[in-house]
């Protein structure tokens, strides 16, 4: 390589890997904003020592074939679920899966579907913070 | 530098060419390519062909979406008038095309399978002994993971046996 080649090189990495660290941003502000409109709502600090416990135990207030988050999402954050349709699920920890609530729409669609499931009833916004709270630590 | 600049430009070209997917299908099923259909039903399994089942079985699933087979599946109203239309339109009770005609034999008139599992053409297809032996020997999770059998099951590819 020469030295204009390297120079076009090196500005195009740039530009890709720039492109890839602003889109990480954005998302991690995204999740933010998420996790914070649910703080606000629910009027107290999240904990993700509490979404920890929500995520893990076994609840059984809902429906018979999903007594708990795990059920379906795997035994912990970190690791891949199946649907009982045999379907794989991405890890709900954001540090394996980076996409992970950035949407809202589609994190309020999956909380009033899954807390239904799992807890027979609405998750409560403090509920939901702490939730997301833990899976952004993991 | 003219050549780094095509191998660049080329390769910017691969990566923007679109796969072409395969429309052959064994049992005649229509690609499905509503999006609304893809996203909403292909988060949790296979988005199952519409001409398996027919119009009222449809209705049924689509109308008790709050308990799917023991879950909530519920979706907003817009996009669910589309999904009813969509199965609606194809089941195999409406569409004249080989792969409906093949799923509405055998059903009385007015019968309403409520699964696809249940339908008298995969009762058929399924009822030999060595069948029964693959659900425990491939592992399959549920009978509605078509994929871990049928490789080509998402192209309507179902010969595979």
């Amino acid at each position: 390589m020469n030295n204009l080649n390297k120079t076009i090189f090196i500005a195009t990495a740039t530009i890709l890997l720039g492109g890839v660290s602003i889109s990480i941003v954005s998302a991690n502000s995204a999740r933010d904003a998420i996790i914070e409109g649910f703080v606000d709502e629910a009027g107290m600090e999240a904990s993700a020592e509490r979404g920890k416990i929500l995520f893990e135990s076994n609840i059984g207030d809902g429906k018979p074939d999903t007594p708990s988050c795990t059920t379906c999402h795997g035994a912990t954050a970190l690791k891949t679920g199946m649907t009982r349709a045999g379907k794989v699920i991405e890890p709900m920890a954001v540090s394996k899966n980076p996409e992970r609530f950035i949407d809202l729409k589609k994190v309020s669609k999956w909380f009033r579907r899954n807390c239904k499931s799992v807890l027979g009833r609405e998750c409560t916004p403090q509920e939901k913070a702490d939730f997301l709270t833990y899976m952004k630590s993991k | 530098m003219t050549k780094f600049i095509l191998v660049l430009a080329s390769s910017v070209f691969v990566l923007a060419t679109p796969i072409v997917s395969v429309t052959a299908n064994a049992e005649s099923f229509p690609p499905i390519e509503n999006q609304t259909v893809i996203a909403e039903c292909g988060e949790c399994h296979m988005v199952f062909f519409a001409e398996m089942l027919p119009r009222k079985s449809w209705l049924r699933i689509l109308n008790s979406l709050g308990n799917h087979y023991g879950e909530d599946a519920s979706i907003d109203s817009g996009p669910l008038k589309e999904i009813i239309t969509f199965h609606t339109s194809r089941a195999s009770d409406v569409l004249n095309i080989r792969g409906a005609i093949k799923w509405r034999e055998g059903l009385n008139k007015g019968e309403a399978p409520e699964r696809i599992t249940t339908a008298p053409r995969f009762i058929r297809k399924h009822a030999d002994n060595d069948f029964a032996q693959m659900w425990t020997k491939f592992k399959v999770a549920s009978k509605a993971d078509c994929l871990a059998c049928h490789k080509g099951a998402t192209r309507g590819q179902f010969d595979d046996d």
